[in-house]
């Protein structure tokens, strides 16, 4: 049984109009105690309303979703749970997740306010102990977040999760507005974390390089579905489905060559009406008669890995699931 | 060709508590009309003020020193009113912070049209077919249903497209942006960065892109300046300053990418602590962190002088100066 | 050289320390007129050269010397009168803000934070409100209870709290969904927590805004009322009347004309004070910049 695990996750907003959006159409994820998970896909695919159903911000339509465990319950208006406190959610953005009313000193500080693990004489010292491995300076701690920087503030956001001391925390794109040094230090900190305390971590971002570095698995999302998951290095080396492959073809490299990445052709669907059959198929180079109709499952090829893919439908002949956390559906 | 904005000696000061703090000291650039100007640099270096002191978007009380010039007026000088008829029209900018440039109460046709109405003056169902070809180059899934919804419906790399939108949206010369594409997956990236390219290309666009991503500088700007601490520390052709940095900052941004053919590498991130506007060191403000130091660079700033092909660097020590050499 | 200097080193003087908001010529305006009304309503009986009721047998009388602003239509001194009238009119506005605030933001935090049917029912109440100009209802309203400077301050409390009842009601709810909340609540912090610690915070600013606003409103709607003679009874110094019964006589033109600019002097100055909170209170002014 892995620490966070989600089972058919289904999350459905809606409009004003009143169409149903299923953001997340059924996806299954799994992180251990000490795992990194990469989640990566498309803008608008769901990853920030997979994180937010897995952390119980959002209510799932369907599937079920469990912390060490237990279910996790959606946030309603009594206080959370103390056991489901240490699982915690950073957010994308962090210039909504940060109030701008207090100093950012005080709501690093939260964690230890609410749940009064730490006697009042050393918040301050905890505080400053997380900034430092944020690599913030000390003396921002008592700023008001209107005078830090992007960068600053998305530290910050870490900073707080990681005062509650969590066992599991779902990052939303932690890395994105830092440069490549304290990005770096960042993505070092994660590591260690994982190794050292044991902390699991979903890890969602757009930057593949981060997440091949980062990530032990990666899972790969298109339009609310999961398409692959596998071993970040196996993936890299030899990505199944045609949308990992666009994906990896998409980096741009930093080595001053001035090259366009290719960029995936087609439209970005839309959640509320997506293509029949395989859900990539209007915009997949290896397109198939059936991939318009049947809609193919995530199934597993050899070892660690699984595809939802009709190219890669016969290899593994139906073995006993000897993982069989690790089969969705 | 005398370049479209051509930035000298920019220094900003914000109000604090404890009087005012120079965030940038001393910047210079230039912008050349369909040329991308990439700004990088430290987190917290003063890219973004850099930028909100060009559209006079300061927080009160600021002040600044040194000329920006652009199509022969100082945008640091400009009234208020004039400076509103620039913004949009002339200058356009894509925001790192994505909340307050979008309306949380109004559609997102509400904020699309109303620019091109009001600054060029667009009928309704002009603007409206506007809005909706905008959107489409920016590539949102299904432009017609998305001019209905409220920012808070949309995820933060459609936010960002929305945003790249209405900055699009009166044919600025001159569009900054600030982190366009980091809540984008890099295939709609590609996209963007591809259309910035284009319009650059037709319309002559003249692009100032701020962002940590080394990978889209390197693929779109021609040219690239380095911050720290507020201060240029390398600037030049993209080529030369991602090929071959020559300042030990812009190296130790280099560094501490993660390789792409050796993942499993430790990231080394420069050591020693970041630079606060509060404390910056004396001298070389990159002096306490920096390996090739003397005790010179404790005590003048160095000053940016031009060494190669185009390129400027503040490093007197110049310690990778054989590695360009070969 | 000299210039460059200067540019170089601000000088952090004393006037540099004040918030930038508050350095703006309105702002300091705004200011300095709403605490000269204030001081002049505290210190009426002493600054006035005469008693605000006293008839004289000089009917009539231009400006002069004697009668600063000249005399009414019954002798008494315009000038004390004005100067009395900030007596009734500021007080009265406050504690009708006041009291707007208390009804209005009560139900309207209810509404935000509890959603359901107490919000329906808040909020239909306040679009009934809406949906009759105000000063009709106002109107009615005391004609129903009869004329009477009271009435009319029940009046404009009944007209007024749908505003603040709608602001905070919004307020309560952005921020309840706000991502900064749902983090505090994701650490574990209890609804009242996130009451006291995200959500006052965050709509003290634009409630004192709106305090303001309104009150330069309040002073309007109650003059008003006084000006149809539904507030304010006759002998009382209250600026509404008084410039009703300068309407009267266009000939004496200073009977209505000095209360009236006192009226707009005010009203003006608790708009500007309130433009100048928002300001200040935004933590980013940028904001607006950005909006223009
Ligand atoms: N409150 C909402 N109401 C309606 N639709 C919503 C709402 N929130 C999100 N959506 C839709 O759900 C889909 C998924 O959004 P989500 O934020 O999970 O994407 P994402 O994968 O995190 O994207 P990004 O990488 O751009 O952040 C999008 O199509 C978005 O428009
Ligand atoms: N209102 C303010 N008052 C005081 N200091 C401020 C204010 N706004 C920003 N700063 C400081 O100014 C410096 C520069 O900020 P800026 O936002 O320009 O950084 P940046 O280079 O854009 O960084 P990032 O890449 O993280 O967005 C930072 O150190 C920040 O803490
Ligand atoms: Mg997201
Ligand atoms: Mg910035």
């Amino acid at each position: 049984m892995s620490l966070l695990e989600l089972r058919d996750v289904k999350v459905v907003y809606q409009r004003r109009d009143g169409t149903l959006v299923p953001a997340v159409a059924g996806a299954s994820l799994d992180v251990d105690a000490g795992e990194i998970v990469g989640l990566v896909g498309e803008t608008g695919c769901g990853k920030s309303s997979l994180a937010k159903a897995a952390v119980g911000l959002v209510p799932v339509a369907a599937g079920t979703v469990t912390f060490d465990g237990r279910p996790v319950h959606v946030l309603g208006r009594r206080a959370r749970r103390a056991s489901e406190r240490r699982l915690q959610l950073v957010f994308q953005n962090p210039y909504e997740s940060i109030n701008p009313r207090r100093t950012v000193g005080a709501q690093v500080a939260d964690a230890f306010a609410i749940s009064h693990t730490l006697p009042r004489e050393s918040w301050r010292a905890r505080v400053d102990e997380l900034l430092r491995r944020v690599g913030l300076p000390l003396n921002l701690a008592r700023r008001f977040p209107h005078q830090l920087s992007g960068g600053q503030r998305q530290r910050i956001a870490i900073a707080r999760a990681l005062a509650a001391d969590p066992a599991m925390i779902v990052l939303d794109e932690p890395l994105s507005a830092l440069d490549s040094s304290v990005q770096a230090q960042v993505a070092n900190l994660l590591v260690d974390l994982a190794r050292d305390l044991h902390v699991g971590m979903l890890l969602i971002s757009h930057d593949l390089a981060i997440v091949r570095h980062v990530a032990h698995r990666t899972a790969v999302m298109y339009l609310g579905v999961i398409v692959e998951t596998a071993p970040t290095a196996g993936l890299w080396r030899k990505p199944m489905h045609p949308y990992t492959q666009a994906l990896i073809d998409a980096v741009p490299h930093a080595d001053g060559a001035g090259h366009l990445p290719v960029a995936l052709s087609g439209e970005i669907p839309d959640p509320a009406r997506p293509p029949s059959g395989c859900r990539f198929h209007p915009r997949c180079p290896h397109v198939m008669e059936r991939c318009l109709s049947d809609v193919p499952e995530l199934v597993k090829h050899g070892g660690d890995r699984q595809v939802a893919c009709w190219l890669h439908e016969e290899p593994v002949a139906a073995r006993p699931a000897d993982d069989l956390r690790r089969v969705s559906r | 060709m005398t370049p479209l904005l051509s930035v000298r000696d920019l220094h900003v000061w914000l109000d604090t508590a404890r009087g005012p703090l120079s965030i940038v000291d001393g910047v210079s650039f230039d912008v050349g009309e369909g040329q991308v100007f990439g700004l990088a640099g430290e987190s917290g270096s003063g890219k973004t003020i850099t930028a909100l002191a060009l559209l006079g978007l300061l927080p009160a009380g600021a002040r600044t020193g040194g000329v920006a010039i652009m199509a022969g007026r100082d945008l640091l000088a400009m009234r208020t009113s004039e400076r509103r008829r620039t913004r949009g029209r002339e200058i356009a900018m894509v925001f790192q912070d994505p909340t307050s440039s979008l309306h949380p109460m109004l559609t997102i046709e509400r904020q699309l049209t109303e620019h091109l109405r009001y600054q060029l003056g667009l009928s309704g169902k002009e603007a409206h077919l506007r809005a909706v070809a905008l959107l489409t180059e920016v590539r949102m899934p299904d432009p017609e249903a998305a001019m209905r919804g409220y920012p808070h419906q949309f995820s933060g790399g459609m936010r960002q497209r929305i945003q790249i939108a209405i900055g699009l949206a009166c044919e600025p010369r001159l569009l900054i942006a600030d982190e366009p594409t980091t809540a984008l997956d890099v295939t709609v990236q590609a996209g963007i960065l591809r259309l910035l390219r284009r319009l650059c290309k037709e319309k002559n666009l003249a692009v100032i892109l701020i962002t940590h991503d080394l990978g889209v500088l390197s693929a779109l700007a021609d040219s690239i300046t380095v911050m720290y601490a507020g201060r240029v520390a390398e600037s030049g052709p993209t080529s030369q300053v991602m090929g071959h940095a020559r300042h030990p900052y812009t190296r130790g941004l280099i560094d501490a990418l993660p390789h792409p053919e050796a993942p499993d590498r430790v990231l080394i991130p420069i050591a020693g602590d970041p630079a606060s506007p509060e404390s910056r060191p004396s001298g070389c403000a990159f002096h306490p962190r920096c390996r090739y130091s003397r005790p010179s660079c404790q005590i003048a700033i160095p000053p940016l002088i031009p060494i190669d092909d185009g390129r400027e660097m503040a490093c007197p020590v110049d310690p990778f100066m054989a590695s360009v050499a070969r | 050289m000299s210039s460059v200097t200067v540019l170089r080193q601000p000088v952090a003087s004393a006037w540099r320390r004040i918030p930038g908001a508050w350095r703006q010529p309105l702002t300091v305006v705004g200011l300095v007129v709403v605490a000269a009304w204030l001081l002049v309503a505290l210190l009426a009986p002493w600054l006035a050269p005469h008693d605000p009721l006293a008839q004289g047998s000089n009917l009539y009388q231009a400006p002069s010397a004697t009668h600063l602003l000249g005399t009414d239509e019954l002798g008494r001194d315009v000038f004390s009168r004005v100067l009395w009238g900030a007596r009734i009119s500021i007080p009265l506005a406050m504690l009708l803000v006041v009291l707007a605030f208390l009804i209005g933001g009560t139900l309207g935090g209810l509404a935000g934070y509890l959603g359901g049917w107490v919000d329906e029912l808040v909020m239909r109440g306040a679009d009934f409100v809406f949906a009759v100009p105000t000063i009709l209802l106002a109107m009615a309203v005391v004609a129903a209870l009869g004329p009477g400077l009271f009435h009319a301050v029940l009046a404009v409390v009944l007209v007024s709290w749908p505003g603040h009842a709608r602001v905070v009601r919004g307020l309560v709810r952005t921020i309840m969904q706000s991502e900064y909340v749902a983090v505090g609540r994701l650490l574990g912090s209890p609804t009242h927590r996130a009451l006291a610690v995200d959500v006052l915070p965050n709509i003290a600013g634009p409630v004192s805004v709106l305090a303001a606003l309104e009150t330069g409103n309040a002073i309007l709607l109650l003059s008003a009322l006084s000006f149809l003679g539904l507030g304010a009874r006759p002998p009382d110094p209250e600026w509404g009347s008084m410039v009703s019964t300068g309407a009267q006589h266009f000939e004496a033109w200073w009977i209505g004309v000095f209360p009236g600019i006192a009226i707009v002097s005010i009203v003006l100055a608790f708009n500007f004070l309130g433009d100048s909170l928002r300001d200040a209170f935004d933590p980013k002014t940028i904001i607006k910049a950005r909006g223009a």
